[in-house]
């Protein structure tokens, strides 16, 4: 156990330091090529008609504006470790509070669409694992490739044509009700399927393939008790590396069809301040971002531990 | 072996139809149509026919110009930010590979972590610190591709390198300079080529989903997903306003795939 | 005369992608309850004629010729037929401990699954069993058992190999190297449990470049190269007066008998001789 919370430490350490080193170019991206930030806060907040000089020293001394860029750098930090993300340039409201509404919705759709997503891809991809380059694996797979290169709003649009406009089944977008979360749950999932039942087919056919595999068939066993003693685990492990993968993807196609389809999540709410120039919520989203990556990154590495005693073994004697 | 063999071809060849077809329709469309940024307010949502081939939208330009015009801006974009990233992915491969060191160390590291950042994420947060525009477009998108071309040249130029070939050059007395351009180079060029569809096909996957979030060209300029998402509120009415640009997309999408998956997995053995 | 438990006639087994031969014109015959041991040098087929006996060669090579186990040739059974008779009649153990054994499991568990799904004991009894043919290999069940492979040492992983071997309840047993990578002491513990079997009234083929192992386990062997049988018979007499010049050099070539390696113009009278033949 000593070597496990070891590497969650590290783990942690790695995040914590990937998470300051984009907040941080962030900042001094946002900072130095931005212009004039207070101009653009009191534009923002009085019109543009109202933001003469005097108005622009007022904002720049109110929001400390007129310190040496470091010392804001380390106010900005500070702050951050607080949790104060400061308000919102738009709606000024606080962006913690922002956030936190929105999650909730993304975290909403990117649990549906995991769930829609594991529906379709554990049997498809476990039948095409169990009869590897048979007719039904190779139909599959160019399914899957054709899948993968369809857009993700373009699946959404073609969902929405057929289920929502056509057929009336469900509502086209919004989120007034658990019906509106169907179509983009479905849409986020079919992506997400169409590639991970190809990791797990190849995978179960390598572990099938493999000789402890076949010895176990030589043992005696029956082959259901082949496949659960031997097959699941040993196939699981490509499969839950792979989700950190995934988690990228996920996070790009939450922007897309959230947007689609009227979502309020994170996706849509980073979207939207990049269009207005909200910094302070661009600077707040993106380092939720990055924690929830950083986060599913060390789960996953963590779940990979528990399966997988050689990478437990590898670290106790490195 | 032999039926995967022939498979394959017969994939990169179907690929290489479809995108001649789409290029010739991208290159000689624009002769053929109208400018695809006139307004003709008669003609707002024409049915496919006359006078507009693929009918006209809710501004009443014709659909089959902005296609073409958007095919070209599309897939331009595309090459460019494809050449971007195997430009500076080589260049900095090629410098881990020849430095080692800390320089490895750390280029390696950048890799690590720009390979994890979801790319379109990190193209929103450039365009909210740019200002949006192709050139945060351009300039996101070289910086989510650079770290594959990046391996594959470090791991190519460290192989080269131990050659004994390199190592007589090296006695004879050429210049480093030489050795990088003569041998390693010309070793690097052709694996990375062999990715570029690959890499194409997700550009070009990406860049739509840009447009379509209104990230991008500037709006009267045609672009495959910026073309999508203005007719989406007309999606009722005339959906074919939508699946033109939405069939083209994914075709092209599909045909760079088709191409890149068979040259990739010779790369990987 | 005995009942022949497994008859072997002309088998040949050839790589389709390779196009060559691997295996050629390979017969013999084992008994019930006797011992057959089939030497020979890395490359010479043994292992693929261990595979072929028990029909589950690597699916890029073709066996041909027959191959008769109580009268039946396993090639031609489906699966199914095939999965009623591996480890309940016969069992393949193979050389590999390392990718014989699931890299995710409790070795007790590899061993204990055999008792608890073929041979179907209830816990209490086969607690007991285990822990006894865990020590009887000089393994602890809650020390090494409670392992995973990749924590094991090579001749640890081949005694749990060896365990797996006498848990199975097959009468006839196909052993591919039971010795490899084990120190003296442990190599002559696991040839006492091969006999231990034999005198169970087990049946056992046994694939082997170890001299010492054939002449340990008696009855009759083959001697392989290059994929040929180049002399065959009762292990005694074979290796006390071999005929064959190959079969003499493998013996003078034994630690024992002083590690004199093998005369060059013997193997290359035998290659010409099978190039032509």
């Amino acid at each position: 156990m000593g070597q496990v919370v070891r590497s969650i430490c590290t783990h942690l350490f790695q995040g914590i330091s990937v998470a300051l080193i984009v907040a941080t170019l962030g900042f001094l991206a946002v900072n130095l090529t931005r212009g004039d930030t207070a101009l653009d806060i009191a534009i923002a907040r009085y019109s543009e008609d109202l933001a003469d000089e005097r108005v622009v020293e007022l904002v720049r001394r109110e929001e400390g504006l007129d310190q040496p860029l470091f010392v804001q750098y380390c106010q900005w930090v500070g702050r951050i470790l607080t949790l104060d993300l400061g308000r919102s340039l738009v709606s000024r409201e606080p962006v913690t509070a922002l956030l936190i509404h929105h999650f909730h919705y993304t975290f909403l759709l990117a649990t549906a669409a995991i769930a829609v997503s594991l529906l379709i891809a554990l049997p498809w991809g476990v039948l095409c694992g169990i009869y590897p380059g048979g007719t039904f694996d190779h139909i599959s797979s160019m399914i899957c490739s054709a899948l993968v290169s369809v857009p993700q709003f373009v699946i959404g649009l073609l969902l929405i044509l057929a289920l929502a406009i056509r057929l009336h089944w469900f509502p086209v977008a919004g989120f007034f009700s658990p019906a509106h979360l169907v179509l983009p749950a479905i849409t986020l999932g079919i992506g997400l399927a169409a590639v991970s039942s190809r990791v797990i087919a190849t995978s179960l056919a390598e572990v099938r393939g493999s000789l402890f595999y076949r010895f176990g068939a030589m043992k005696g066993l029956s082959p259901f008790r082949v496949f659960t003693a031997h097959g699941i685990r040993n196939a699981s492990i490509p499969v839950v590396t792979y989700i950190s993968v995934q988690a990228a993807h996920l996070l790009d196609g939450v922007v897309v069809v959230e947007t689609l389809f009227a979502w309020p999540g994170l996706g849509k709410l980073l979207l939207d301040s990049v269009l207005a120039r909200d910094i302070p919520v661009i600077q707040g989203a993106c380092l939720l971002i990055g924690i929830l990556y950083v986060a599913v990154n060390i789960t996953v590495d963590l779940i990979c531990l528990v399966l997988d005693p050689r990478r437990r073994n590898r670290l106790a004697t490195s | 072996m032999e039926t995967q063999k022939k498979n394959e071809q017969w994939q990169v060849i179907s690929g290489l139809l479809i995108l001649s077809i789409i290029g010739l329709f991208v290159v000689i469309g624009p002769f053929l149509t109208p400018d695809p940024c006139r307004q003709n307010l008669t003609q707002v949502f024409t049915q496919p026919g006359t006078p507009y081939l693929l009918g006209a939208d809710h501004l009443g330009r014709s659909v089959a110009a902005r296609l073409a015009g958007g095919g070209m801006n599309t897939l331009s974009f595309s090459l460019l930010c494809v050449a971007g990233s195997v430009l500076s992915g080589v260049g900095l491969g090629l410098a881990a590979a020849w430095c080692g060191g800390l320089t490895d160390t750390l280029i390696m590291r950048l890799v690590d972590i720009t390979m994890a950042f979801p790319g379109i994420i990190l193209a929103l947060l450039i365009a909210g610190v740019v200002g949006g525009g192709p050139v945060a477009v351009i300039i996101a998108l070289m910086l989510t591709g650079w770290p594959e071309y990046c391996r594959i040249s470090r791991a190519v130029g460290l192989n080269t390198m131990s050659r004994p070939y390199v190592e007589a050059g090296v006695l004879a007395g050429f210049s480093g300079f030489f050795i990088l351009r003569k041998y390693i180079i010309a070793e690097v060029l052709p694996q990375i080529t062999v990715l570029a569809p690959l890499g194409l096909g997700r550009t070009v996957l990406n860049i739509s989903s840009l447009g379509f979030l209104g990230i991008g060209l500037a709006p009267p300029e045609p672009e495959w997903g910026a073309m999508i998402a203005e007719s989406l509120p007309y999606l009722r009415q005339s959906p074919h306003l939508v699946l033109v640009p939405a069939t083209a997309l994914s075709l092209t999408v599909f045909a760079f795939f088709l191409i890149g998956r068979p040259l990739g997995r010779r790369v990987r053995k | 005369m005995r009942t022949p438990l497994l008859q072997v006639n002309d088998l040949t087994i050839r790589s389709v992608a390779q196009r060559k031969r691997l295996v050629a014109d390979v017969s013999f015959t084992v008994s019930r309850g006797e011992a057959f041991t089939l030497i020979g040098e890395t490359g010479s087929g043994k292992t693929l004629v261990a595979q072929a006996v028990c029909s589950c060669l690597p699916e890029e090579l073709v066996a041909g010729g027959a191959v008769d186990f109580k009268g039946v040739n396993l090639a031609r059974l489906p699966a199914k037929e095939k999965r009623r008779i591996y480890g309940k009649e016969l069992f393949l153990l193979p050389q590999e401990p390392n990718s014989a054994l699931d890299p995710v499991m409790l070795v007790a568990g590899q061993v204990s699954e055999i008792f608890r799904y073929v041979r179907r004991y209830d816990p209490q009894e086969l607690r007991h069993t285990l822990a006894a043919l865990f020590s009887d290999l000089g393994l602890s069940l809650s020390g090494n058992g409670r392992l995973y492979p990749c924590q094991l040492s090579g001749g640890m992983q081949q005694r749990i190999l060896l365990a797996i071997g006498l848990a199975v309840p097959a009468e006839f047993i196909v052993v591919d190297e039971p010795t490899k990578g084990l120190d003296a002491i442990s190599r002559a513990s696991a040839v006492k449990k091969l006999k231990n079997l034999l005198s169970k009234g087990k049946t056992l083929l046994c694939i082997t470049h170890d001299l010492s192992v054939a002449r340990a386990l008696g009855g009759r062997m083959a001697v392989m190269y290059g994929g040929y049988i180049v002399e065959s018979g009762d292990v005694w007499q074979l290796l006390d007066a071999p005929k064959h010049p190959y079969t003499r050099g493998l013996v003078n070539a034994a630690p024992e008998n002083g590690l004199i390696p093998i005369a060059e113009e013997v193997l290359a009278a035998m290659k010409t001789a099978w190039q032509n033949g």
